[in-house]
């Protein structure tokens, strides 16, 4: 039994993962997600393509000059002047990169692409024009890895710039469908064609969270327990605690709140950090008090507030109200597993309206 | 234009922004190799590198952006001026441009980087015609290379030739083109991935080695600027834009002293020493070390070159020149503090 709910509360997360996608598709890097071909992955893209989020797909013969923009061949040659076309990169602007068998993408197509990432632009598409000025385009990457223990996984490169990592390899198609039939007991000749419960958030109510985004505010103490888990868990790169903010952030504004609190933390921690962990804090454990109080700092910056304030749970339920999806079960403990209560069953099959 | 993150707002990591720095007032320090973890800052301090540097002047319409009061002799565009009647030399049009900041993804093809059949003219026109490349926009400024441990051999050749002579030469197409680039090399890697020629190495004047800040408030603080950034990074720029003013009248200023900067030969002699009991490879370890520190002095606004400087630069210019000793595995860096320590207090 526990172990269906740890299979569901990764599922929740995979689909809490897609709203922030529909929210902020570039702000957190994007999605890698390890999971083979099958039903489970095929449902978390029929999710996506639910969103509406403007997805361009990148298959891995893609070749750079259309990934990154170049000559309009046939164009060119029509009118015998120089035409040239945006790439694929320059069309996922504000919106997704979709690339299958991530783990086999080519290197020397990653790297032009992290550099977009990093820089938000794209190099000019004429080289001749000394003039031509960057193209900017914003865009998050969701990455399709299908390898297996023994293959090499996607590039480190891509790997370190997105926010967050899903591993869905363990999921069977059970869990999932058993979560769609939770929601809506439908017959069971129902069960190999559930009717895709509406993950999406519809066009005013992304509106509004997208507006809040800028404006959600992190504590000190939130920002600093993020650093001392990141540190804690051996992850080095700076960048991982930034994304974890931006991913905290973006779950606040989710749950349309304009501060962060516990849940988002802990769901920055479980999404962002946690898959990273090249050690384990409490392999640490060498007598430094230290080292103890940062080995859950999350747990530990969530326990005082989540019990202390009332008011802390008022919005929390406000947004309950606002949004059906409203992660309640998400205050307990963010690393391990946890209880499953009604009202997480309740928001997993519930469409939105 | 996206916004670059700005330099001034760059935390710790102050081996790194020195280094980059002191290349920015003496160019002929010849680069800068950045090696060090995942995000650790390495781009973004290397890209942040333009907010140094003032504006050029340059030829008008030269794509290779050359220096009106002496045009590269291999320029095709600026014909060299000729004397006037009067025998005063014909002065060329010039333009403010700031100076090219030209990144080189690991990816870039050949034809990307050393330039290529102009497409256009060649179908429009059916003119024969050179379209430059990465190298022609580096002119006068500075080429990165993230990754640069991961770059194709081929590439490196290429690198390598023209970091040598200053000019790129381009055969090929049915192409026949020579132009000027002398350019900044600025690379960045992770050590772990992969090991960078020696030949190459070389090329790099000053080479530093970052580590992620173990401190938390320091990465807190990192974390904070970073966020205000992505958030708004126009309104973030210009919290920080005083700052970067003054940064750049630094360089400005330090740019002018160079040459009032002395070295006495006690100083060089000690410089000789060190190279020696590291036994560096040529001379060229000596005359960075030279420059850097004339440049660090400068920096600080000193008119002579104290041995202050020589132990904050022997690292930066010395690490990745030494000889590997197999039965040696301490840090470089370490290792030539060690021996310039000896050397002081003999």
């Amino acid at each position: 039994m526990a172990d269906d709910l740890k299979w569901l509360d990764t599922w929740n997360d995979a689909m809490t993962s897609l709203q922030l996608l529909q929210i902020d598709p570039s702000g957190f890097g994007g999605v890698w997600l390890k999971a083979p071909f099958g039903p489970v992955r095929t449902q978390w893209l029929a999710h996506l393509t639910q969103t509406g989020v403007n997805t361009v797909n990148l298959p891995g013969h893609v070749d750079r000059d259309r990934l990154l923009g170049g000559i309009d061949l046939s164009t060119t040659l029509q009118t015998g002047h120089l035409h040239m076309q945006a790439g694929l990169l320059a069309q996922a602007d504000k919106g997704l990169v979709c690339i299958s068998m991530a783990e086999r993408f080519p290197a020397a197509l990653i790297a032009p692409m992290t550099q977009a990432m990093d820089t938000r632009s794209l190099p000019p598409l004429h080289s001749a024009d000394h003039a031509a000025t960057t193209m900017g385009t914003a865009f998050g990457v969701v990455a399709l890895d299908e390898s297996t223990d023994d293959e090499p996984p996607l590039s480190d490169a891509l790997q370190d710039r997105l926010g967050i990592w899903l591993d869905l390899r363990e999921l069977a198609p059970a869990d999932i469908v058993g979560r769609d039939l939770f929601a809506s007991p439908a017959s069971s000749d129902q069960r190999w064609a559930p009717v895709l419960p509406d993950m999406g958030l519809d066009a005013d109510s992304l509106r509004d969270i997208q507006h809040a985004l800028p404006r959600v505010q992190a504590s000190d103490a939130q920002i600093t327990a993020l650093c001392a888990a990141a540190q804690a868990l051996g992850i080095d790169s700076l960048r991982i605690p930034s994304l974890a903010l931006r991913v905290a952030c973006c779950h606040a504004a989710l749950h349309g709140r304009v501060a962060l609190d516990d849940t988002d933390v802990a769901f920055a921690a479980r999404c962002v950090l946690a898959p990273r962990a090249t050690r384990s804090p409490a392999a640490e454990s060498n007598a430094e008090s230290n080292a103890e109080a940062d080995s859950e700092p999350t747990e530990e910056a969530t326990a005082p507030e989540a019990q202390t304030p009332p008011s802390q749970d008022a919005p929390a339920s406000d947004a309950a109200d606002q949004d059906p999806q409203t992660d309640q079960a998400d205050p307990q403990s963010p690393l391990s597993g946890r209880f499953a209560g009604t009202g997480r069953g309740r928001r997993i099959g519930e469409p939105t309206e | 234009m996206a916004a670059t993150f700005p330099f001034a707002a760059i935390v710790g990591q102050d081996e790194m922004t020195l280094a980059i720095q002191v290349v920015a007032i003496d160019p002929s320090i010849g680069g800068v190799l950045v090696l060090g973890d995942r995000g650790t800052g390495k781009s973004t301090a290397v890209r942040a590198l333009a907010d140094l540097l003032p504006p050029i002047k340059v030829v008008k319409g030269c794509p290779y952006r050359c220096d009106p009061s002496q045009p590269a002799q291999s320029c095709p565009v600026c014909v060299t001026p000729v004397p006037d009647k009067a025998g005063k030399p014909t002065k060329l049009p010039s333009e403010s441009r700031a100076v090219g900041v030209v990144d080189l993804p690991l990816g870039s093809t050949e034809d990307r980087i050393v330039g290529a059949l102009d497409l256009e003219k060649a179908l429009s026109q059916g003119i024969k015609a050179f379209s430059p490349g990465l190298l022609a926009q580096a002119h006068r400024g500075f080429l990165y290379i993230d990754e640069v441990n991961l770059l194709d051999d081929h590439l490196v050749d290429l690198l390598i030739d023209v970091a040598a002579s200053g000019e790129n030469v381009v055969e090929r197409e049915g192409l026949s083109v020579r132009h000027p680039a002398r350019f900044v090399l600025v690379g960045s890697g992770n050590p772990e991935e992969g090991e960078l020629r020696p030949q190459l190495l070389d090329r790099f004047g000053l080479s530093v080695q970052v580590k992620t800040p173990q401190d938390v408030a320091l990465r807190v603080d990192v974390i904070k600027r970073r966020d205000a950034f992505d958030k708004d990074p126009v309104a973030f720029k210009a919290l920080w834009q005083n700052e970067s003013d003054q940064l750049q009248k630094r360089i400005v200023k330090a740019r002018k002293a160079l040459d009032g900067v002395s070295i006495d030969d006690d100083m060089l002699t000690l410089c000789a020493r060190l190279c020696q009991q590291l036994g560096t490879d040529g001379l060229r370890a000596e005359l960075t070390l030279m420059r850097a520190m004339r440049a660090l002095a400068a920096l600080q606004g000193r008119k002579v070159v104290k041995t202050e400087h020589l132990i904050a630069i022997a690292p930066l210019a010395l690490r990745h020149r030494l000889r590997r000793n197999p039965l040696d595995d301490t840090d470089s860096g370490q290792r030539v503090q060690r021996c310039l320590q000896d050397l002081l207090a003999a």
